[in-house]
């Protein structure tokens, strides 16, 4: 594990998480102001250089997802400078035409959350990073990160439950 | 075992969180109390719809670069730095401050202290600390003491 730290081979990571990084930033730059492979390539150009100066390195997944984290919000200022204006608007959808009523509840419930909220459920559950790689990834307890995470899927399951109550007749006993 | 607790295990199992001992032990326990396996049932629904409505369209855009929630990329760091230097700067504070009033307490005191350093050969822990041309404070480590 030390060994792997000190002096990461960063053409094998490569090759094991460039498609995950790729649809990282696709997923975030979907409206096509950037190309997620020139993001990718800088992901990993600051990584090298990370490794130069000799940076701790915990876990090389979650420190990679944080330096894809600043690199994408670079690009988003960068593009933002140049249109001189930053957008309200949320970016273009993924989402299915016949994609389930519930499933949109779940993101209503979702987007009402914090950013760094968000940014933990997305990295969780579209990278499968573990609690400490997101900690690493985003620079914060791993508590933090346990704590923001269940407070989401509680507050998905209090929408349903608060349905379900609705719709099933009370149980007479 | 209260509400709160098992819907945390039943969240940690659910996101590969739990050890294999845990997750026997939480099995077990729901195997003896069959009455909870509707909040069982909730909690496991809950945990995939957030995973399907997270992965149905982008949750994070470039309006939160803007709203001052996104967590600075290495700002521990960047604190820590801020820290060490406030630090550093407290404690010439301090010393100078120190050397003043031991100055003005005994007037001698000064002559007795140069000629002690003097017979010192010992450097000063302040002999790390150099202000470079630019008025920055270095840091002068052992590796490199003529930088």
């Amino acid at each position: 594990m030390q060994a792997i730290q000190k002096q990461p081979d960063l053409e094998q990571l490569f090759k094991e998480v460039a498609d995950d990084v790729v649809r990282y930033f696709s997923r975030r730059h979907g409206d096509g102001s950037d190309t997620p492979q020139d993001l990718l390539q800088e992901t990993f150009l600051e990584m090298a250089r990370g490794v130069e100066k000799g940076a701790e390195i915990r876990s090389l997944r979650g420190y990679l997802f944080g330096i894809a984290r600043r690199v994408s919000q670079a690009a988003w200022t960068r593009r933002a400078k140049e249109r001189d204006l930053i957008s309200s608007q949320p970016s273009e959808t993924f989402a299915s035409p016949d994609a389930d009523h519930r499933i949109d509840a779940a993101f209503e419930v979702i987007a009402s959350l914090p950013a760094l909220q968000r940014e933990i459920l997305e990295l969780r559950f579209t990278q499968q990073l573990s609690y400490s790689e997101i900690a690493e990834a985003l620079c914060i307890p791993i508590g933090t990160v346990r704590s923001r995470l269940h407070h989401a899927i509680a507050a998905v399951r209090d929408r349903f439950a608060a349905e379900e109550t609705v719709i099933a007749p009370p149980h007479e006993s | 075992m209260n509400t709160q607790q098992l819907e945390a295990l039943l969240i940690d199992e659910a996101l590969g969180e739990l050890s294999e001992e845990a997750s026997a032990l939480l099995s077990t326990y729901l195997d003896h109390f069959p009455e909870r396996h509707s909040e069982t049932g909730q909690i496991r629904r809950a945990v995939e719809l957030t995973q399907a409505a997270v992965a149905s369209r982008p949750l994070v855009n470039r309006a939160d670069v803007g709203s001052g929630e996104v967590v600075p990329f290495r700002g521990k760091r960047a604190m820590g730095g801020v820290l060490r230097f406030a630090a550093i700067i407290t404690l010439l504070g301090l010393a100078v401050g120190g050397g003043f009033l031991a100055g003005r307490s005994s007037p001698d005191s000064s002559r007795e202290t140069f000629a002690d350093s003097k017979a010192d050969t010992a450097p000063s822990p302040w002999a790390r600390y150099r202000f470079e041309e630019n008025g920055r404070l270095a840091v002068i480590t052992s590796r490199d003491p003529k930088s």
